[in-house]
């Protein structure tokens, strides 16, 4: 799966400081979990495409969400399957007690199916945005050692794919079959290519830890070369992350506008709620409109 | 700490050191100084203690690897024996053999800045000295690029700029250029060689290229079976006076001339000795015989290829490898190589044009077919390597060729010899050093005899003695009726073994035939002596010293 690796661009999220970069994603996941009226989180959903669309990296994002679009399809017939609480009952299975398709369940799992999308969307927006080693660079305020970890893993990620491909490459120059036989015999025909990957491995992470305890890694405080300043837009940005959670947790809690699913779908509509929506939209989408700041800075 | 002027950068004493559970040494007794300013020059055959003994400097070796040591090494004024290797960092920078294995950032200047950190340099002062270690190593523009994307010269050049950054009185490299091309090779040991001037830090250097390496070095040390066999000047290294000096471990400008007078430290000088005992009938060049063209194992004929990103990687290759004979395929880096050595069994098929193993097209074969006539060992030896025993590995491709019973232990045996393997047949591969690694690697393409052997980059980190028998071995091969195509940078390799050689550029074949035909299109691929000897009188130059002789003997 191409996993949605960091490109550099010239945009207002590029140019972010790495804390505003994540706080801005924690913002729409917690929205994405306090709301749970459609039309909240496909406000929500709307304003993280525009993000990444202003982060000039749509083409990433949609190769990306493409492909979770199945992940999330597969999660959300099972539960409409096995929900058999709604009251309008469109299938009743093979005679199946437990099987049973209802609008309700449908329209349920539809939610679902945009609030998971919202999630994985603002994700995907941040790891095409966040440098590697801007993150490793945030958590050294606090943790360098986890932050480390984290970038060196995404460092070595397409490594290790390579490293695979060129295992089984070496596997069928000897002549092996990887894909002859039925499951078992294919389960064990990965053992040529686990065994060698796994020792690769261990040799690749011995030797990187070998190279950085070479290099002072570990030797006492550290200092950071880029200490960045949070700057008036970065606080901006900020801002509207803490408050769009503060909106979802007072919309969902005190105004209303919480649908109910089971056993009818009972839905509020009006204008207060179009007018609600089209905030959290605007609140998601604000950072797009920040000025440009020559890329990302790098922690 | 800063040391004292006159004090020497390095010094060890009565150092020996055993790794956990072993035995027998890997350091025994070894004494070593080194100055201010010097560079020293660390030659020894593979398991000699080369690395060993650079980890010493640093403190790796006890403290990473555990085990015992004896003895003291002191670097900078400082003690090292007790201290964390952290510390000893400020002291000593270490540059390893794989520039992969050093990354720790993913841009270029934050990889730099990562020891300056790490050390606690004050922050204002970091810039500077990023941009500063950049620039001595012609990196400088490429500050915000993915280490990922450098070039594997590139990034030996970023880890020597890396510690180049935080100003260490001593550089101790392992094998710096093995996995570089001629050209990468040459560009990295000259900028050292600048910086080390420039900057006056002492430099303790591994290596086995030795022709590339001595006419920088001030001295030589020289290691067997982790003890200091030989501690002097270049000249008395290359003219081999310590005892039990063997061709395995001198350059091949020493080899080829030692009946002659001192030998020559570099080409030019070589040069000037060759056309001297030239002039006065003293020099004959012998080439060995080469066998008569046999049939067309493998060919291809107009064959291109594109990646599905479209790059196209081969532009129209015709090649045609023959029975009896060893074919060197030569280029840059990205010229195609590579991509070439996967059509041959299959792994990759043409986009168009045609490939043929044994007279039959290829297209309508599966690689587990293929790969019963044609063998192809690709640059990871590891890679192959999973089963319990080096045996087993051996006897799952005698399997897989349809060898069973007493005649796949007889065929195990056989390679096993042939490859100097029948001690370790008990032995689980990962536990092998990498030179034996790859020699179970080849055994596993070796059993069941296939016609055809294909090698990528075999000689990787390989000592000259270990490259001579690799070389003998693609002979004997060839001679036995099959075919070798060997795809290197290493100019000398082709020489001990090839009878044709192809020089691929940007997908094409742009040179093509005997040595005389390749080096003259394209000379930066001639091995060292060919281009020593070139002005010779004789049939042409000599490739490797097994084909010079000098008559009258000694003159010393």
């Amino acid at each position: 799966m191409p996993l949605p690796f960091y490109r550099p661009r010239d945009s207002p999220l590029h140019g972010l400081h790495p804390a505003a970069k994540v706080a801005l994603a924690l913002g729409v996941l917690v929205a994405s979990l306090v709301l749970t009226h459609p039309l909240y989180l496909l406000a929500v959903l709307a304003g993280t495409v525009v993000l990444a669309a202003s982060a000039r990296a749509l083409r990433g994002w949609w190769g990306f969400m493409r492909l979770f679009a199945l992940v999330a399809l597969t999660v959300v017939a099972i539960n409409v399957l096995a929900s058999a609480r709604g009251a309008t009952v469109v299938w009743g299975g093979l005679g199946l007690g437990w099987v049973s398709v209802s609008v309700e369940g449908l329209a349920f799992g539809a939610v679902m199916a945009v609030r998971l999308f919202a999630v994985v969307s603002v994700f995907t927006v941040l790891s095409l945005t966040l440098h590697p080693d801007e993150l490793t660079q945030l958590m050294s305020r606090f943790a360098y050692r986890s932050g480390l970890a984290l970038s060196l893993s995404t460092r070595l990620y397409p490594v290790v794919v390579r490293d695979a491909g060129s295992i089984v490459d070496a596997q069928r120059s000897r002549g092996l079959d990887l894909d002859a036989g039925g499951r078992l015999a294919r389960m064990r025909a990965r053992l040529p290519v686990v065994v060698p990957l796994f020792h690769t491995s261990m040799e690749r992470a011995v030797g990187i830890a070998e190279a950085m305890e070479a290099r002072g890694f570990g030797s006492g405080p550290r200092t950071r070369w880029r200490a960045h300043r949070l700057e008036w837009p970065d606080w901006v940005a900020l801002g509207s992350s803490s408050l769009l959670c503060v909106a979802s947790v007072w919309l969902a809690r005190v105004v209303g506008g919480t649908p109910t699913f089971y056993p009818r779908i009972d839905l509020p509509l009006g204008l207060v709620v179009l007018v609600a929506a089209l905030l959290l939209g605007a609140l998601v989408s604000l950072p797009a409109i920040l000025p440009s700041r020559g890329g990302a800075r790098h922690g | 700490m800063p040391g004292t002027a006159d004090a020497p950068a390095v010094e060890v004493r009565g150092l020996s050191y055993w790794y956990p559970g072993a035995n027998v040494p890997a350091l025994d007794g070894v004494d070593l100084t080194v100055r201010r300013g010097e560079l020293v020059l660390l030659v020894g055959r593979s398991g000699s203690g080369k690395s060993t003994l650079l980890c010493a400097l640093d403190g790796l070796v006890p403290s990473y690897y555990g085990g015992r040591i004896r003895g003291s090494v002191t670097v900078d004024d400082v003690v090292t024996r007790g201290r964390p290797v952290g510390e000893l960092a400020r002291h000593v920078g270490l540059v390893f053999q794989d520039p992969e294995l050093q990354m720790v950032m993913s841009r270029v200047d934050n990889e730099v800045a990562f020891g300056l950190e790490s050390l606690a340099f004050p922050p204002e002062g970091i810039r500077s000295r990023v941009t500063d270690a950049l620039s001595a190593v012609g990196l400088k523009g490429k500050e915000t690029a993915f280490v990922s994307e450098l070039s594997a010269g590139q990034a030996q050049r970023l880890a020597l700029a890396s510690v180049l950054a935080t100003e260490p009185p001593v550089l101790a490299l392992d094998e710096p250029t093995s996995q570089l091309d001629p050209e990468a090779a040459d560009d990295f040991l000259a900028r050292l060689d600048r910086e080390r001037r420039a900057r006056g830090v002492a430099v303790v250097l591994a290596e086995h290229r030795l022709d590339r390496c001595l006419p920088i070095a001030d001295r030589v040390v020289v290691l067997e079976r982790g003890r200091v066999a030989f501690d002097g000047t270049p000249q008395g290294f290359a003219d081999g006076r310590w005892e039990g000096a063997s061709e395995a471990v001198l350059p091949v400008l020493s080899a080829a001339f030692r009946d002659g007078a001192p030998s020559p430290l570099t080409k030019d000088a070589a040069r000037a000795l060759a056309a001297g005992l030239a002039s006065k009938g003293r020099l004959r060049v012998v080439p060995r015989a080469s066998p008569a063209p046999g049939d067309v194992l493998v060919g291809c004929r107009g064959l291109r290829f594109s990646y599905p990103d479209g790059e196209e990687v081969l532009r129209g290759v015709d090649l045609a490898l023959r029975s009896g004979e060893v074919l060197a395929l030569m280029g840059p880096n990205g010229a195609g190589k590579s991509t070439l050595a996967r059509h041959l069994n299959g792994l990759l098929r043409p986009s168009t044009g045609r490939v043929e193993v044994l007279g039959q097209d290829a297209a309508g074969r599966a690689v587990s077919q293929l790969a019963r006539d044609v063998a192809l060992l690709t640059q990871n030896p590891g890679d192959y390597l999973f089963e319990r025993t080096v045996a087993a590995e051996l006897a799952l491709t005698a399997h897989l060729r349809g060898l069973e019973g007493d005649a796949a232990s007889a065929e195990v045996g056989a390679v096993a010899e042939e490859l100097g393997l029948a001690e370790h047949l008990g032995a689980f591969s990962w536990d092998l050093s990498a030179g034996q690694r790859q020699r179970v690697a080849l055994g596993a393409l070796l059993v069941g005899a296939p016609r055809v052997l294909v090698l990528d980059e075999p000689t990787r980190g390989m000592d000259g003695g270990h490259r001579a028998s690799l070389g003998a071995l693609l002979r004997r091969k060839a001679a036995s009726g099959g075919a070798v195509m060997v795809v290197t940078h290493d100019a000398e390799l082709a020489a001990l073994s090839a009878d044709r050689w192809v020089v691929m550029e940007a997908g094409r074949v742009v040179a093509e035939g005997g040595p005389a035909e390749a080096f003259g299109a394209r000379p930066h691929y001639a091995p060292v002596l060919w281009q020593a000897t070139a002005g010779v009188p004789g049939p042409r130059p000599a490739l490797c010293p097994s084909e010079l002789r000098i008559i009258g003997g000694a003159t010393r």
